[in-house]
């Protein structure tokens, strides 16, 4: 019988908007006859079906990637939502844990309902582990966190590898097929679907340094000899190469270069992506702060994979 | 007096066509039908019982008329309505005496084969699908022997 039903469910998922749980559905049918040349009609008797409810439920990770966290910023949620896949009301327990691959843990981890329904977490989410949803009703829910000490996070790899789970509260089993007699709505039988009333979805936070940034510099000198030596009078060209990480999307990005001691900035040698830059502080991104004596260049954003490159040039006294 | 008189011939012509209709019974089951798997592995269908229905399920209808009576019943045809969130499933509609099967897509007003019914559209008409039925009729060719049974079938899907 199990493996009937099993099977039986295997082609059930296609109808997760299907008839309501308790449903009756009645078949009757109608005969015209003839019988010594006199016509007659009669009915069937009426056969009777009550729809059962099917328990099923889908969860989904509502963040497209990683989420970071950072020190001393508040740690962002992680975002999911639970879609009640079956034919009829159900509440569902949720649940989480820490993979025990994870690089790091975090101890105080709470989750809330998305209560009014915006897939966003703010103040009038409520904290709860259990939700009801009609049949095709879906709802958001966060984990929240606080950030790591600095002792919990993996020096090789940062992030901690969360699993939640919903558990339907009228079957859950895990068994696709199990029956509970009379616990379905309206008193119906209720069936453990495909997933056995019981799904999970997985979310990562990734702990990210403060070196959102990578920086590389390289100086080439030129002296009026035609040589390399860093003798005086010398030019000396910097290339600084500035590239976010594989997940960053930095903001309000400004490049500081205080000009090196024993040298003197060379007027409008200032370059962003091989593109001259004025000295003045004017519309374009550059400037030479000849108050503090340094280069200063306005990137603003720097997406991932993005870089941007920086060139000026100083004089050796 | 009046009314125990007219209650009376109620239940008489009550009585009267049941005693006329009692010797012709047209009884309907419904069926699920299920895959199983032997040990062998092989796949086969079978029908149980509908002790639970579920979305998706496929459930068989089998009309059966019993003529318990000597004489032959002539000019048989059962007309079966497709209940409410069942979706009839193409060509499944079967009878094991030679009959002419037609369909309904207007609650049994019109009767036809499946090339002549028509569903109205935006842009005009268009041939309906099995989706589209509301009624099977099975119009039997021959007359049914007193004392034999005729057996009629279709499959609907469970929306």
């Amino acid at each position: 019988m199990y493996r009937i039903l099993l099977i039986l469910l295997l082609g059930v998922t296609l109808y997760a908007k299907g008839t309501s749980a308790g449903t009756v559905i009645n078949n009757i049918a109608t005969l015209d006859f003839i019988v010594d040349d006199t016509p007659e009609q009669i009915e069937s008797n009426v056969v009777t079906d009550t729809v059962a409810q099917l328990i099923d439920l889908h969860i989904d990770s509502l963040d497209s990637s990683d989420v970071h966290i950072q020190k001393e910023v508040p740690t962002p949620p992680l975002s999911f939502q639970i879609t009640n896949t079956g034919n009829g009301s159900d509440k569902f327990s949720l649940q989480f844990n820490i993979k025990a691959k994870s690089d790091f843990r975090l101890d105080e981890i709470k989750l809330y309902v998305d209560t009014n329904n915006n897939k966003k977490f703010d103040a009038e989410d409520q904290l709860s582990d259990k939700i009801r949803l009609k049949a095709d009703e879906t709802r958001a829910f966060f984990l929240i966190a606080k950030g790591p000490e600095d002792e919990k996070i993996g020096k090789r790899h940062n992030h901690c590898y969360i699993v939640v789970k919903g558990i339907s509260l009228t079957g859950g089993s895990g068994i696709a097929g199990k029956v509970y007699p009379g616990k379905g709505v309206s008193g119906t039988d209720a069936v453990d679907g495909e997933k056995g009333g019981v799904d999970e979805a997985k979310g990562v936070w990734e702990y990210v340094s403060q070196k959102l940034l990578f920086i590389q510099q390289k100086s080439t000198v030129l002296n009026q000899f035609g040589g390399n030596e860093p003798v005086s009078g010398a030019i000396i060209t910097y290339d600084i190469t500035i590239s976010a990480g594989k997940h960053v999307h930095a903001r309000d990005v400004l490049y500081k270069n205080p000009i090196p001691n024993a040298t003197v900035y060379q007027k409008n040698s200032l370059k962003l992506n091989g593109k001259s830059l004025t000295d003045a502080k004017d519309s374009d991104q550059g400037v030479f702060d000849s108050k503090n004596n340094l280069i200063m260049v306005d990137l603003d954003h720097i997406k991932k994979y993005e870089i941007a490159k920086i060139q000026f040039k100083v004089k050796i006294k | 007096m009046k009314k125990m008189l007219l209650f009376l011939g109620v239940v008489l012509i009550g009585s009267a066509i049941y005693a006329k209709n009692a010797k012709v019974t047209l009884v309907s089951k419904s069926y699920k039908e299920v895959i199983v798997t032997d040990k062998h592995g092989k796949k086969s269908i079978k029908l149980v019982d509908t002790k639970k229905v579920l979305p998706g399920d496929i459930i068989v209808y089998r009309n059966t008329v019993n003529n318990a009576q000597d004489k032959p019943v002539k000019h048989m045809v059962l007309n079966n309505p497709i209940p409410d969130h069942m979706r009839y499933i193409a060509d499944s509609a079967k009878c094991e005496s030679p009959c002419t099967v037609l369909y309904s897509v207007d609650h049994g007003k019109v009767f036809d084969t499946p090339e002549n019914l028509k569903i109205k559209t935006q842009n005009g008409y268009r041939i309906a699908k099995a989706d589209d039925y509301t009624n099977v009729k099975w119009i039997m060719k021959n007359p049914l022997p007193g004392h034999h049974t005729a057996t009629v079938s279709y499959k609907a899907k469970l929306k």
